[in-house]
């Protein structure tokens, strides 16, 4: 209790409070801006931070972290092109609210949802962290293999009536995802002979040009045809209302799962984990007819989910040394300059630190709630700006933010093919997620295999080991329920049709 | 009109000694290195890795040494191949500066540069960053040679296929005979969830790695030749006989082919006064790092010698 009071003192002190509130300041800026991301600012500020107390040093890196994760969700709901792929589950709906003219609420709820999200998953880390650090380890290669095929199993089988094309779409990202350095073996696979490739297509500009590109060229052909209007957006209301929130309580708290416990199993990823959740919410909403066309519950599982990977991913990050995305690694990197060594002695030795970074999310959290709050009438003003301009400014920034992520004009141009490709899936009927999770998921899947077999000797192992049997039976099963439900539904359409005739 | 007159001759008189003096330090300034402008030292890794931070380190350690800012650029990509590319392909004016090192020779080797490593100047080395082998403490492994004797019912995990990891691991593997399965992860963070998690039996790993791991992996021994301040109990490779084997992560300040020779000079002298800073000397001993400065004729002849030796392991795992 002692500790706990220090620490709180420590992080509300004069300069670092401030640290954290200029952390999240550009964080925000850095995650509105796709292209932009938490990894970058922190690694901008990590010569700045050798010079802090630990307790500010992490509380700036805290504050760039949870700034960009909750500011990628500005452009997927005005622009429709998630900021960071912590947000490509909250362009679906938060899109579709800004086209109707509720691009205010959308964004507030993205707000206090981050919050949520974010206050609920430290709550998590500072309860469960060592027992949950020791879950995480029995993931061994057969296992991520099994939640890899589980996840893409649910994703692929929750587009919707076009199961198929779910899939198709899904096994085409897999196989986007086998260029570059094979994992395994060290070669090059399908590169061209471009060292360019050698790392695969970079995830951000297939991300800018699957949402942001295409979202233009869809934008002109419906301009052609004459049809794109200016929205006058109704600024007024932007936050969700206390009763909303409590009636949304159970998709909150499973978004909060969802998000911590993806969160904390290193290289699954937050794109994996808002994207569970907006299914696992489609699921369970009471708007459920409502999603895709612009329900608020769509916003609000994910971005609940994204701020709560946060916090699941400084699980094992903390308590075992084991960050599990780039941005842990630089919070990692910032720890280490202070002489500090992130792993299982952490919780024992610098316990008086575990109390700072518990006491530094709820107050860059706090920040971010504040600044954002500040910040959401202005950013709904953009959406007043006439669609010619928005969409040429749209452009402008996708190519800019796909050639800023690593200084690369070839990142620029797979931009522009991925927006093509985006483009013309729309129009076939593709769903585009299925093929981002499939580039995101299928080069884990590949290497998780070989390493599971190299390791046992014998393919069984999928099977023998009891939770990767668990993963694939649950996947298998949701596909079964997903395919009779479906079947149910085309046999009720088909007799209500049968008894109109 | 007389005294503006002898202004006048004044003037003349001091800008005459003015431009003389310009004149004949002229030749001094061209050759000082740098004249006030920002020189760019490429890492061709992502910020916040363990290269990126001893870049960091000594950048801050070589500024008071150096008339102008030294900005750090992170240009990571393909095993270090596209930041190399960029300095490969740089002005040879020592304002473009490459952190290479063994890194360099096997991203090059494998072809992922577009140019080969004789378009690469080496300035000066730093350091060398041993690696630790080391197994889950729950194993029942702990001396080498029980490792070694165990043979292939031990996984033997390392962070990336055609990666130094792997390499010296695959080294290792031939020198002993002990024939483990080697299993290339993606990644230390990886490496060390897999095998704190018991599912391979052990690794190799970066010294910080190994430090924040005390309680959960039990070390067997360092790749260095001399011990590693950090672990002084553990035995070197060598002390236990096994030779041929990379002594870890070697690193060093390269620069595009053609610089003049006395630029090439102050580069190297700012950056041994950045090595022997006290302030680097105390980071590098807390960090486990041996310090290895060699220059000139001396540091090619090295660099060749280690461009054989890797050229050979990676024949040997079939990445060339």
């Amino acid at each position: 209790m002692h500790e706990l009071l220090s620490a709180v003192a420590k992080i509300l002190s004069y300069p670092t409070i401030l640290w954290i509130a200029l952390g999240e300041v550009l964080g925000i800026l850095l995650g509105a801006l796709p292209g932009l991301t938490a990894t970058m600012g922190m690694a901008l500020m990590l010569p700045i931070s050798f010079y802090l107390t630990p307790e500010a040093s992490i509380g700036l890196m805290l504050g760039v972290y949870f700034g960009a994760v909750s500011g990628a969700s500005i452009p997927a709901i005005l622009f429709g092109i998630p900021g960071n792929p912590n947000a490509i589950a909250t362009v679906y709906d938060g899109y579709a609210m800004a086209r109707k003219g509720e691009g205010g609420v959308a964004l507030g709820t993205a707000v206090v949802a981050s919050f949520i999200g974010g206050l609920g998953s430290m709550l998590v880390l500072f309860f469960a962290a060592p027992l949950l650090a020791a879950a995480s380890l029995w993931f061994g290669p057969a296992e991520y293999f099994s939640l890899a095929v589980a996840s893409l199993t649910v994703i692929a089988a929750t587009s919707g009536k076009a199961i198929s094309k779910g899939i198709l779409a899904a096994l085409f990202g897999m196989m986007l995802g086998t260029v570059g350095i094979d994992s395994i073996a060290g070669l090059p696979r399908f590169t061209l002979g471009n060292i360019y490739l050698l790392n695969g297509f970079s995830l951000v500009a297939a991300l800018i040009g699957l949402f942001g590109i295409a979202q233009v060229l869809e934008d002109l052909e419906t301009t052609r045809k004459g049809g794109l209007q200016a929205v006058i957006p109704k600024i007024g209301k932007v936050f969700p209302s206390m009763k909303y929130l409590i009636s949304r309580a159970r998709i909150i708290l499973e978004s909060i799962g969802i998000g911590t416990v993806i969160g904390a199993l290193p290289g699954a990823g937050a794109s994996v984990g808002v994207v569970l959740a907006y299914e696992r919410a489609r699921e369970i909403s009471p708007e459920k007819e409502k999603f895709g066309k612009g329900a608020l519950d769509g916003v609000l599982a994910p971005e609940v989910a994204n701020n709560a990977c946060i916090g699941g991913g400084l699980i094992p990050t903390l308590a075992l040394g084991i960050p599990g995305e780039s941005a842990a690694v630089m919070l990692m990197a910032a720890l280490i300059m202070h002489g500090i060594a992130p792993g299982p002695m952490l919780f024992g030795k610098h316990m008086d630190l575990v109390y700072a970074i518990f006491v530094a999310m709820v107050v860059s959290n706090i920040c971010m709630l504040l600044f954002q709050l500040g910040g959401v009438r202005l950013f709904a003003r953009a959406l007043m700006i006439p669609p010619y301009l928005l969409s040429t400014l749209v452009l402008l920034l996708s190519i800019i933010g796909a050639f800023a992520l690593e200084s690369s004009v070839f990142d620029a141009f797979a931009a522009v093919a991925f927006g093509i490709l985006g483009w013309w899936m729309k129009r076939a009927g593709y769903p585009v997620i299925p093929l981002v999770l499939g580039l995101i998921l299928g080069p884990m899947l590949e290497s998780e295999f070989r390493r599971a077999v190299m390791i046992a000797g014998t393919y069984t192992t999928f099977f023998t080991r009891p939770l990767s049997l668990a993963l694939l039976a649950g996947g298998a099963l949701y596909l079964a329920h997903q395919i009779r439900k479906l079947r149910k539904e085309a046999a009720a359409e088909a007799a209500a049709s049968g008894g109109g005739a | 009109m007389k005294r503006s007159g002898l202004y006048a001759k004044r003037l003349s008189v001091v800008l005459c000694a003015v431009i003389l003096a310009a004149l004949v330090f002229a030749p001094a300034a061209a050759a000082q290195w740098p004249d006030g402008k920002a020189v760019t030292l490429v890492v061709p890794f992502a910020a916040g890795g363990g290269t990126d931070i001893i870049a960091r380190m000594l950048v801050e350690a070589m500024q008071p040494y150096v008339n102008g800012p030294i900005v750090i650029k992170n240009v990571p990509g393909s095993g270090s191949g596209i930041g190399t590319n960029e300095v490969m392909l740089a002005r040879p004016d020592g304002y473009t500066l490459l952190l290479s090192g063994t890194h360099t020779i096997t991203a090059a080797l494998q072809g992922y540069t577009i140019r080969s490593l004789d378009s690469l100047e080496h300035v000066a080395s730093l350091n060398w960053d041993p690696y630790v082998i080391a197994v889950g403490v729950n194993q029942p492994y702990h001396t080498l040679e029980e490792l070694i004797e165990a043979g292939s019912a031990v996984t033997f995990g390392n962070a990336g296929a055609g990666a130094l990891t792997h390499l010296i691991s695959e080294a290792l593997n031939e020198a002993t005979g002990a024939g483990w399965r080697i299993v290339p992860f993606n990644g230390g963070a990886q490496l060390i969830a897999n095998v704190v998690g018991g599912h391979v039996v052990a690794g190799i790993f970066s010294q910080s790695e190994m430090l924040g791991q005390l309680t959960t992996l039990r070390p067997l021994a360092v790749t260095s030749s001399t011990r590693s301040p950090l672990f002084p109990d553990i035995p070197t490779l060598e002390e236990l006989g096994y030779t041929g084997i990379p002594q870890g992560s070697f690193r060093s300040i390269s620069a595009p082919k053609g610089l003049a020779p006395e630029v090439k000079q102050a580069i190297a002298k700012a950056v041994y006064s950045g090595l022997t800073d006290p302030k680097f000397r105390q980071y590098a001993a807390e960090n486990g790092l041996i310090e290895t400065y060699l220059e000139g004729p001396e540091l090619e002849a090295y660099y060749a010698e280690l461009e054989e030796l890797l050229r050979g392991l990676l024949e040997k795992i079939g990445a060339l």
